[in-house]
């Protein structure tokens, strides 16, 4: 069993005002940046796995990807790590299994998916407190788990 | 009769819109979920559709997985259907379909610049002599567009080669989603296969129009002459 990962952001993003993640405005001058992580659990031909994820994943014009597992943004105060908590329907999930349970003769097995979103935030101040108000805002506890580095 | 085969996903939303607008200017109709299409559906018909929505909720990115599955469920009938003649048209979602199923020039269609969802009318210039999609239309004309994700985006350098070599079929007056060129339509070489990110389809009769005295035309909204072109072309 393989463990894939995928870490795809725009090309074209750049670091938007953090304060539209949040209900009300802070003062601190921080900026934010956002990835979507899939990780895979694949049986057989890994290679062949990871191609057709990056071919589903990925779009080359438009996206970059990191896959040796390393953070794909540096140099933020803390990132918020989310996803759909086990049990609850993820339909972005259940629409890439779906697909690859549709196609015929491919050399691998795709096990389990997982979609963590990203979001890092930019810039000085009380981490403790803005980790505290960003987790508030950002993740709804009825569906997330997540987690800060 | 020319026929239309317009290809239905889970989240498409302008598929009643569209049909109507296609019955209008002459077509039989046809609209089919892609989960039952087959490339029996495709042969039959000389012009395929991809209406706008929200395909799949846009996962991953909009048009990625109306791609993967019409891949799964079509193979390559779309590629044939182009190469032997026929006609494709995809409208703001059919455009990003389109676009993803390698039929349309290579390009992107991301995030608007402003991030966010933008319903307004868009004021069009009309680029391509040869387009048949266009061919009676008027050099400017507006039509009402919705998108979140409809800022083209190319590989370096491939969107002025586009514009050199004729596959922008139109380009916004004022850009607000911030697309490469200010390009809001391409067509293929052969100018068989269109897509745009504004909905003709939305602009049908001129009461559709946000001005209540538009006179442009005294029977139809601009985004007749769409379908009425390619009609016209088929027949």
């Amino acid at each position: 069993m393989a463990t894939l990962t995928f870490e795809v952001l725009s090309r074209f993003q750049t670091a938007a005002d953090a304060n539209k993640l949040l209900y009300a405005p802070i003062a601190d001058k921080l900026t934010y940046n956002h990835t979507r992580l899939y990780t895979a659990e694949c049986s057989g031909d890994e290679s062949a796995a990871r191609a057709y994820l990056r071919g589903v994943l990925v779009d080359p014009i438009s996206q970059k990807v990191e896959e040796d597992g390393k953070p794909a943004l540096t140099g933020e105060l803390f990132c918020i790590s989310y996803e759909i908590k086990k049990g609850a329907l993820d339909l972005e999930k259940e629409a890439i299994m779906t697909n690859y349970a549709g196609r015929q003769g491919l050399p691998f097995t795709l096990r389990a998916l997982t979609i963590t979103q990203n979001i890092y935030i930019f810039g000085e101040g009380d981490k403790e407190a803005l980790i505290e108000r960003f987790c508030k805002d950002v993740c709804n506890p009825a569906i997330h788990t997540w987690s800060v580095r | 009769m020319p026929h239309a085969l317009l290809l239905k996903y889970p989240g498409t939303n302008c598929d009643v819109e569209t049909e109507r607008a296609l019955s209008a200017a002459g077509f039989s109709t046809q609209v089919q979920p892609i989960a039952t299409a087959t490339p029996a559906h495709v042969s039959k018909a000389q012009l395929i559709v991809f209406s706008g929505g929200f395909s799949y909720g846009d996962y991953v990115m909009s048009g990625r997985l109306a791609q993967l599955e019409t891949e799964r469920f079509l193979g390559d009938a779309l590629q044939k259907h182009h190469a032997a003649g026929g006609f494709l048209f995809g409208i703001c979602n059919g455009f990003q379909i389109l676009t993803k199923l390698g039929i349309l020039p290579r390009a992107s269609l991301i995030l608007n610049k402003s991030e966010r969802f933008e319903c307004m009318w868009d004021r069009l210039v009309k680029v391509s002599r040869t387009c048949p999609f266009t061919q009676l239309l008027p050099d400017e004309f507006e039509l009402p567009s919705a998108h979140a994700e409809g800022r083209l985006v190319c590989d370096p350098g491939d969107a002025q080669k586009y514009l050199d070599n004729g596959c922008v079929a139109l380009q916004y007056a004022d850009n607000h989603n911030g697309s490469e060129l200010r390009i809001a339509g391409l067509q293929d070489p052969t100018g068989r296969a269109m897509g745009l990110m504004p909905h003709p389809e939305r602009f049908l009769r001129p009461r559709h129009h946000y001005d209540p005295d538009w006179s442009g035309d005294p029977d139809w909204g601009w985004g007749y002459y769409f379908f009425k072109g390619v009609f016209e072309a088929l027949r």
